[in-house]
């Protein structure tokens, strides 16, 4: 009985051709599996858009390929729901060129697993995490990237914000080197003159952290030692000391780099030192405080000056939001007229010609323009720089300043590091723009394409095939 | 030609063909006589490679029709019996696409598409939609797409069905005609057709042959009342005379009782006389009632009597 | 095959069936193309291209619900079956032919192209990735029509049926992102609307392309053996 079915033709063909057609399909499955599972699909993507909107530089090529540690890139938001081409083809490029080392892109869905930022993440590097941000993560060091990032924004007269081009290779590319920075350097905060406290500075030092520096404190009553990159001074109110004077010049003749904000002081105390070291750099402080009275220049009140920031290389890699920064009462710069060679001064900000600054010593009134920061570059040696920065404030970088008005300021704190540094941490790609090739038609033309389209065309199409039919129906 | 060997095909539980075996020689037309449901679409299908089979073999032309069904279709022409006809194209263009489809040289085609309309008179409805056209010109468009490149076997599945007798002796009349360029298969429950176009008779019942034979042989078959039983109402011994003593009985004997007055008898007369007139005569004179009279030829004569014997009912 | 995808080619332009869905196609995609004339952008809008796929879930049904099921009906069926070409060329005929329509609605729509170039300076390998994106979603879903036209007579049933699978199909990522873990993977990896909306970014995925055709060619042979089986069946 069992035989005879065995037997049987149809369950000889049948048999047959249910195993042929499991094996065709199969093999069908099974080639796509690999082409679609493997890493072999990342590679068989072409970007053929006019811009190349999805493809990185050769500069984010360079720097991927050189990359000696591997890079995870966390989606916070599930595979299917996450709907931003451009990023998810530019983490693409970033894997195949990254010889492995870029890893992902990992989604996660935070709804299916809500402990994964706590279990996986540093708070203190990820404060402020959202769904659908992704964190770029390098062994401890991780960058958040949010879709502010991957904007250009520019505003008009009024503060009205458009997007004007996208930058998600430059957010990208900057946050992979940032993660993977191998030396991070340090910053000192000098102490020992009545500088603002660590837990003024709290917020300040976590955007510094983000950015790979470490944050240290040091006095000068002892020479600075070798391994120190940058002094930092947070508004010192008292002046140096002889030796401390001896210290910072042996540290800035050696091509130190320092950075010195200085608040309106309201005890009126002169500081002779630090302008003997500024002079070499031909900066002084003033001892005064400044009034803008340009109306787009203050905010509310004449000394809450919104400063005109100036283009330097500080500036470059910053957003133009960014440069939405308030001195709240500020001393002004004095630059001194003797010319030295070597020497390379930039401003960094100013206020109008409709200015003035009281001096607090003497009550003498001066007019605008004013310099209420400056860069200035001595060149010491063969490619040795020393660089200082001398800012006429100091509070818009404080806790309780960026609490109310934003963190600009500490971001471009963090520029004017990177460049002292010579860090290049962003991108010099200039970010796509929006592909909107304009249509040139007149309102008549519009009227007649959108007559032709939705009317002539498919009256004229079914008619034929009315008439066709009409025609042969009768044959 | 054809040779169909041990051919069974099951749907499901139920047998369709039952051992079905029978060779068809080049240049035969032969007939598939057998009532509705005897199964011969299903071996028409198989031959044609339509359905497959259960078990047995079909070959035509030598080719096995599941080891180069290609082959084997090239061979055919093939009228089912529901016309496989376009109704959106008009018999020109169906033709035409028969032709492509059956990859009919198009050198050749342009002759003998007008050979073949000509053939089945088509020609002047050549540019009509099928849709348009009478059951009857269907039909023959039907039977033109069958002849679309001159296959060597035709087989017709009931060609004459729905028509009027007119046409109907056309349709016979062609077939006939074109039985002298090809082995032709035509089935049919009429069966004055089978006698008027066929060679041979395939008689098909239940799935089964019931015979196979010339129209002449089975008509006298038919007739052949040479060896029957009859049951006769009356007692035993009287009736069994009277049966012995009719002209032309040779041998009476007794097959069964199936009721108390009732006897059934074997009877065997000479082969050339029909007796049962006088039996009757004799019987009805005696007062006994003949209850039952039928030929030991059983199975034919049950297929017959399901077939259509005569055209008038069929065809009006 | 090439006798079966002309007379269904003509077959469908004999009717007013073709002319009336290219006609309408183009009426109703020029609503959306308004939006690109209005923005005064030499592109088509995120709505124009969604439309495009979200308008062959109405095309393809009525497109492919004849091929088999009609002539299962008309008894045509025989003739194909019986006629010395392969099951595989009968079908491929019928699929080519339903393509060849598809394609011929996609040529028309070339006119929205056209009025880009003609008014200004589209980027023309995004369109031509989009054009590549759209005509392999129609092979797809025509190959899941014809499919389910070889499962029936009833052409009103094949569209249905059709209709349906093609709906659930665009849907998997939806279900995919509710599913999660192994099968949402997989509905992920089947997400054609994801892979379309890629071809209309302008990017070109070759696994894409591959996936698609072997996803036609899978559900072509697959009719191919359904109408087999048939022939094989014992009830």
């Amino acid at each position: 009985m069992k035989m005879d079915f065995f037997r049987k033709r149809s369950f000889k063909y049948g048999s047959y051709s249910v195993v042929m057609t499991v094996v065709v399909i199969a093999v069908i499955v099974m080639v796509n599996v690999i082409l679609g599972f493997s890493g072999i699909s990342k590679r068989l993507r072409f970007d053929i858009t006019r811009n190349k909107m999805f493809s990185i530089s050769q500069q984010s090529i360079d720097m991927v390929k050189s990359l000696d540690r591997d890079v995870e890139i966390f989606i916070l938001s599930s595979e299917s729901s996450y709907s931003n081409i451009m990023v998810k083809e530019v983490v693409n490029q970033y894997v195949v060129h990254g010889n492995g080392r870029v890893i992902g892109p990992r989604y996660v869905d935070l709804d299916k697993d809500p402990t994964f930022i706590s279990k996986n993440f540093d708070p203190d590097q990820v404060k402020g995490i959202n769904t659908g941000d992704i964190v770029v993560r390098s062994g401890k060091n991780m960058r958040v990237l949010n879709n502010q990032d991957f904007m250009e924004v520019s505003y008009d007269y009024y503060g009205g914000a458009q997007v004007t081009g996208l930058k998600v290779e430059q957010a990208f590319t900057s946050a992979i080197r940032s993660v993977t920075a191998e030396k991070t350097a340090t910053v000192y905060f000098v102490s020992g003159h009545g500088e603002y406290k660590s837990d003024e500075l709290s917020q300040l030092k976590t955007t510094l952290t983000l950015n790979n520096y470490n944050v240290e404190t040091l006095t000068l009553t002892s020479p600075v030692p070798g391994e120190v990159d940058v002094l930092f001074f947070p508004s010192p109110t008292s002046d140096l000391l002889g030796s401390e004077l001896e210290n910072l010049l042996a540290f800035l003749e050696r091509g130190g780099d320092a950075v010195f904000l200085f608040d309106v002081q309201s005890t009126i105390q002169q500081l002779p030192n630090f302008n003997d070291a500024f002079s070499r750099y031909s900066l002084q402080l003033n001892y005064d405080l400044v009034n803008e009275f340009s109306q787009a220049n203050y905010l509310k009140e004449n000394w809450m000056i919104r400063p005109m920031v100036y283009m330097t290389d500080v500036t470059k890699h910053l957003n133009p939001d960014q440069l939405f920064i308030y001195l709240p009462m500020s001393r002004s710069i004095g630059l001194l007229s003797e010319n030295k060679q070597n020497l390379e001064i930039s401003p960094l900000f100013g206020t109008t010609d409709n200015s003035t600054s009281v001096d607090l010593n003497t009550g003498a009134q001066r007019f605008g323009p004013f310099l209420l920061g400056a860069l200035s570059e001595l060149e010491i040696g063969l490619n040795n720089h020393s660089r200082i920065a001398l800012v006429g404030n100091c509070t818009f970088i404080t806790d309780d300043y960026i609490s109310e008005l934003g963190d600009n300021g500490s971001r471009y704190i963090v520029s004017i590091l990177n460049w002292m540094q010579e860090r290049t941490d962003e991108v010099l790609v200039p970010a796509k723009s929006l592909e909107r090739p304009p249509l040139n038609m007149t309102q008549q033309s519009r009227v007649l394409v959108f007559f032709l389209l939705t009317a002539v065309i498919p009256l004229v199409i079914i008619g034929t095939g009315l008439f066709v039919w009409i025609r042969r129906k009768n044959l | 030609m054809i040779e169909i060997q041990n051919l069974t095909k099951d749907y499901g539980k139920i047998r369709a063909l039952d051992d079905v075996s029978f060779t068809v020689e080049k240049g035969e037309i032969v007939g598939f006589l057998g009532p509705n449901g005897a199964g011969k679409s299903t071996t028409m299908n198989i031959i044609t490679g339509f359905i497959s089979s259960t078990s047995g073999t079909v070959r035509v032309a030598g080719y096995d029709v599941l080891e180069n069904p290609v082959e084997v279709k090239k061979h055919i022409g093939y009228l089912p019996e529901q016309p496989p006809l376009y109704p959106d194209m008009t018999v020109s263009e169906f033709l035409d696409f028969c032709a492509e489809l059956k990859k009919v040289p198009r050198r050749e085609w342009k002759s003998q598409k007008k050979d073949i309309m000509e053939l089945v008179k088509v020609t002047h409805v050549s540019h009509r939609l099928i849709r348009n056209l009478s059951k009857g010109y269907r039909q023959r468009v039907g039977l033109a797409q069958a002849l679309v490149g001159s296959p060597e076997v035709l087989i017709l599945d009931e060609p004459t069905v729905g028509l009027d007798p007119k046409q109907i002796i056309e349709i016979r009349k062609l077939i006939k005609a074109l039985g002298k360029k090809h082995t032709i298969i035509l089935s049919t429950h009429i069966l004055p057709e089978v006698s008027a176009v066929c060679d041979r008779v395939i008689i098909i019942n239940k799935g089964r042959i019931a015979a196979v034979d010339t129209p002449e042989n089975l008509s006298r078959k038919l007739s052949d009342f040479s060896r029957f039983t009859i049951t006769v109402a009356g007692p035993e011994k009287r009736v069994r005379e009277i049966l012995q003593g009719v002209d032309g009985v040779k041998e009476v004997s007794v097959g069964g009782k199936p009721a108390e007055d009732e006897t059934s008898f074997i009877v065997e007369a000479d082969k050339d006389r029909d007796v049962r007139r006088p039996i009757f005569n004799q019987l009805a004179a005696a007062g006994y009632p003949i209850l039952e009279l039928k030929s030991m030829n059983l199975t034919l004569e049950e297929i017959f009597l399901q077939l259509t014997t005569t055209e008038a009912k069929e065809a009006v | 095959m090439l006798a079966i995808l002309r007379r269904d080619f003509r077959s469908y332009f004999n009717s007013p069936i073709a002319y009336v869905l290219i006609g309408l196609f183009i009426c109703i995609m020029s609503l959306f193309f308004v939006d690109s004339l209005n923005a005064g952008v030499a592109n088509f809008s995120s709505n124009f291209i969604s439309s495009m796929s979200f308008m062959l879930l109405f095309i393809v049904p009525i497109l492919t619900m004849r091929s088999f099921s009609e002539d299962k009906k008309s008894g045509t069926e025989v003739l194909l079956l019986t006629s010395p070409v392969r099951l595989s060329q009968v079908v491929l005929g019928k699929y080519l032919a339903a393509t060849a329509v598809f394609l011929v609605l996609t040529a028309v729509s070339l006119v929205f192209p056209l009025v880009l170039l003609i008014y200004g300076k589209p980027d023309g390998a995004t369109l031509f990735s989009a054009y590549l994106g759209f005509i392999l979603l129609g092979m797809v879903f025509i190959s899941v029509g014809v499919f389910a036209s070889s499962l029936t007579e009833n052409q009103i049933v094949a569209a249905i049926i059709t209709f349906v699978s093609l709906f659930t199909l665009t849907s998997f990522s939806y279900i995919g992102s509710y599913v999660g873990g192994l099968v949402g993977k997989v509905l992920n990896w089947l997400a054609f609307m994801e892979k379309y909306y890629e071809f209309s970014a302008g990017i070109i995925d070759i696994t894409s392309i591959i996936f698609m055709l072997s996803f036609a060619v899978v559900f072509v042979f697959l009719t191919v053996r359904i109408l087999e089986r048939k022939r094989w069946s014992q009830g």
